[in-house]
C-alpha cells in the first residue's frame, strides 16, 4: 500500500521532468547556428536562396514564434503523434514502431544478462577476498571497463561466429541474432557491478544484522541471500536503473556493427540534418526512459529496504 | 530438576587476536561453568574480552582472525571442534544470544515475524502457522503487549527498549539450554532496562536455562546473577557469589568497581 502511493507520487513527478527536458531540448535546438531549412535544401540538391528558404521554413512551420511551435508539438504529442521527419517525410512514429523494439531488446536483453553473470562473478570474489578468483575477476573487471566497445564486438565476431559459427552475425530475424551484441553491451556493466556487488557483500558480512543472523542458527542459503545479498545488491540496483538510459543511448556504435535498425543510427542522422522531429522524439524517449529505469530502480529499493517508502510517507502526513 | 546438570562447562579458555600490529591475546585461560538455572555475571571494562567470550562460545570467531584454544562443553557435547553444519544447529537452539545493540542487530528489511520464523524454520519442521503461534506465544511470555501487531511490524518501528525485549522473546523461542546476554541494558533507559530485567528473571524461574549475563551495570548484576565473575584485560580476577562479591571484594579491581557504583549511584539520586 505504502509502496503504492509511493510508485504514484513518483510517476506524477515525472510529468514536469519530461516537460522541463523537452522545453530545453527544444530551446537549445532553435539556438543552434545550423538552419534546418538549409539543411534540408542541401540534402535535396537544391541551391538555398533567400525565397527557397524561406519556402521551406514555412512549410516545416518554422516561421512560427517559438512557443507556438513548442505548443503544437505538445498538442500532436497528446494524440500520439512525434511529428514527420522534415528529410524523409516519414511519419517520426511509422519509424520508431520498428527500431524502438530492437533498440530496447538489445538494452534490456544486456542489464539482464549483466546482472545475471555478476551476482555470481560478485558472490565469488567475495567469498575468496584477494584470492586467485577475485583477482582474475578484477582482471576481468579492469578488462570490461577499458576495452572499447568496437573493439570487443570484433573480438566477439571473430571468435564466435567467424570461427566456430555459434551465432548468427547480423540483422535482427531471431533471437540468437540479438546473443553478441548483447553480450558486447554487457561486459562493461559486468565489469561494474561485480565490483560494486564484490564490495557491498564484504560491508555486508560486517553488519551486525549478519552476525545475529549466524547466532541464531541460519543456513548458509536463508543468510547470504536474505540477509547479505538483499542488502549489498542495493548499488548495483541503483547503477542499473541509471545504465537503462545510458543504454538506450549508447547501442549506436553495436547497431551500425551488427546491422541492426536500432533508434541510435536514426537519430544520429537526424542530428547531422537538424531533423527537428525526430530529434526531439528523441530527446522524450531518452527523458522517458531515464526516469522510467530510476523509478524501477527505487521502486526496487523501496522492496529492498522499506525504510525508504517509510519516510516518504511519512512526511506526506506531517 | 532435582539435580542440578551443568550446562556450560568452559576450560582453559584462549582467545588471540591476529591483527595488523601482530597478535594479541584478548581472552586468557578463563574457566567457568554454569548450571541449568543459574546466571553467571560477567562484569569488567569495555575492551576487556566479554564479548569475545560469548562468540567464542558460540563459535562465531573468524577462524582465520582469531585462533582460539580451550574447552568449551554443552552438556556432553564439545563445541570447539564441531563442523559448521553442527553448530548451525546448535545457534539459535541450543544456545542463542542477545545483543547490546538491538536497534542494528535485527535486519531493518525484514519485518519482525521474518525473523522469528526463519530463525523456527531452520531449526524445526514447524508449520507456517505453528511457527507463528509459537512466536506469539514467546513474546507473550516476555509480557509483550499486542503480539500479533508487533510480529507485524518493522524493527525501524519499534523503539529500542521494545526491541531488546522482542530480541529476548526471540531468543528463547527454541528453549534453548543457554542464554548468552551481552550487555542487554546497555542501550536502555531505566523504565526498559527494568522491563528487560523482568524479561530475564522470568526465564530464571523457569530453571531450565543457564544464563550468562554480561554487563557494566551492577544492579542488574546484583538483581540477576547467582555468580559473578570480574574481568580484567581478558582474565578472571575474581569470582564468587554475588553475596560474597558485593558485600566483601577481595580484589582491588572489585573494589574500584563497586565505588564507581556507588559514586554514579549517588550521583544519580
Ligand atoms: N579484530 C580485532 N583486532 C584487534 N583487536 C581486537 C579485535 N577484536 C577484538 N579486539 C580486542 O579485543 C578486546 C576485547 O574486545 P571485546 O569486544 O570482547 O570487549 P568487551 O569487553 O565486549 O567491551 P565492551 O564493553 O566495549 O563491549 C578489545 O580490547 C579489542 O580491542
Ligand atoms: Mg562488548
Amino acid at each position: 500500500m505504502k509502496l503504492f502511493v509511493y510508485v504514484w507520487k513518483r510517476l506524477a513527478m515525472m510529468v514536469p521532468v519530461i516537460l522541463g527536458t523537452t522545453f530545453v531540448a527544444f530551446l537549445l535546438l532553435r539556438l543552434t547556428p545550423v538552419d534546418p531549412a538549409r539543411a534540408y535544401l542541401s540534402v535535396s540538391n537544391i541551391i538555398p536562396t533567400e525565397e527557397t528558404i524561406n519556402l521551406v521554413r514555412h512549410q516545416l512551420g518554422l516561421d512560427q514564434p517559438f512557443w507556438l511551435q513548442y505548443v503544437h508539438w505538445l498538442w500532436q504529442l497528446c494524440h500520439l503523434n512525434f511529428g514527420i521527419s522534415f528529410i524523409s517525410k516519414i511519419p517520426v512514429s511509422q519509424e520508431l514502431v520498428v527500431r524502438l523494439p530492437v533498440t530496447a531488446t538489445l538494452a534490456v536483453l544486456s542489464l539482464i544478462i549483466a546482472i545475471l553473470v555478476s551476482i555470481p562473478l560478485g558472490i565469488a570474489s567475495a567469498l575468496h577476498k584477494n584470492k586467485f578468483i577475485d583477482h582474475c575477476c578484477r582482471l576481468l573487471a579492469f578488462l570490461g571497463a577499458s576495452l572499447p566497445q568496437f573493439l570487443l564486438a570484433y573480438l566477439l565476431i571473430y571468435f564466435v561466429s567467424v570461427k566456430f559459427d555459434l551465432f548468427p552475425l547480423q540483422g535482427t530475424e531471431t533471437w540468437q541474432h540479438f546473443v553478441l551484441p548483447s553480450i558486447t553491451l554487457a561486459l562493461g556493466l559486468i565489469a561494474t557491478y561485480s565490483r560494486l556487488l564484490r564490495n557491498g557483500l564484504l560491508e555486508s558480512l560486517e553488519e551486525p544484522f549478519v552476525l545475529y543472523a549466524k547466532a541464531r542458527g541460519l543456513g548458509t542459503v536463508a543468510l547470504m541471500g536474505r540477509h547479505v545479498l538483499r542488502h549489498a545488491i542495493r548499488p548495483v540496483v541503483t547503477a542499473a536503473g541509471m545504465n537503462l538510459g545510458k543504454l538506450f543511448a549508447g547501442t549506436v556504435i553495436v547497431e551500425q556493427i551488427f546491422a541492426m535498425p536500432g533508434i541510435g543510427g536514426y537519430f544520429l542522422e537526424a542530428v547531422y540534418h537538424r531533423d527537428y522531429p525526430v530529434i526531439q522524439s528523441f530527446v522524450l524517449i531518452m527523458a522517458i526512459v531515464f526516469v522510467l529505469g530510476n523509478l524501477i530502480a527505487d521502486v526496487v529499493q523501496a522492496y529492498l529496504d522499506p525504510r525508504l517508502t517509510q519516510q516518504g510517507t511519512r512526511k506526506q502526513v506531517e | 530438576m532435582n539435580q542440578k546438570e551443568i550446562v556450560l562447562d568452559v576450560k582453559g579458555l584462549d582467545v588471540q587476536v591476529h591483527s595488523n600490529q601482530g597478535k594479541l591475546q584478548v581472552v586468557q585461560d578463563l574457566s567457568f561453568q554454569i548450571e541449568s538455572g543459574k546466571v553467571l555475571g560477567i562484569v569488567g571494562e569495555s575492551g576487556c574480552g566479554k564479548s569475545i567470550t560469548c562468540l567464542a562460545i558460540l563459535q562465531l570467531l573468524d577462524r582465520v582472525q582469531y585462533v582460539t584454544q580451550g574447552s568449551i562443553r554443552l552438556k556432553e557435547l564439545e563445541l570447539t571442534n564441531r563442523t559448521e553444519a553442527q553448530l548451525q544447529k546448535i545457534r539459535g537452539k541450543e544456545i542463542s544470544l542477545i545483543l547490546q545493540n538491538p536497534m542494528n542487530a535485527f535486519n531493518p528489511a525484514l519485518t519482525i515475524e521474518k525473523q522469528f520464523l526463519e530463525t523456527i524454520y531452520a531449526h524445526s519442521k514447524l508449520s507456517r502457522k505453528q511457527a507463528h503461534d509459537q512466536a506469539v506465544k514467546s513474546l507473550d511470555e516476555m509480557n509483550l503487549p499486542n503480539p500479533k501487531e508487533l510480529l507485524k511490524q518493522y524493527p525501524f518501528e519499534l523503539s529500542g527498549g521494545m526491541l531488546q525485549r522482542v530480541m529476548i522473546a526471540l531468543s528463547i523461542c527454541m528453549k534453548p539450554m543457554l542464554l548468552l546476554a551481552d550487555e542487554p541494558t546497555t542501550a536502555l533507559d531505566s523504565v526498559n532496562r527494568h522491563h528487560v530485567v523482568e524479561a530475564l528473571q522470568i526465564i530464571k524461574k523457569q530453571e531450565k536455562t543457564a544464563i550468562l549475563l554480561v554487563s557494566h551495570d551492577l544492579n542488574v548484576i546484583h538483581e540477576l546473577a547467582d555468580e559473578v565473575a570480574v574481568m580484567k584485560k581478558g582474565q578472571f580476577v575474581e569470582t564468587g557469589s554475588v553475596a560474597q562479591l558485593f558485600s566483601n571484594p577481595k580484589h582491588e579491581y572489585t573494589k574500584l568497581l563497586l565505588d564507581a557504583r556507588l559514586t554514579t549511584g549517588t550521583r544519580n539520586e
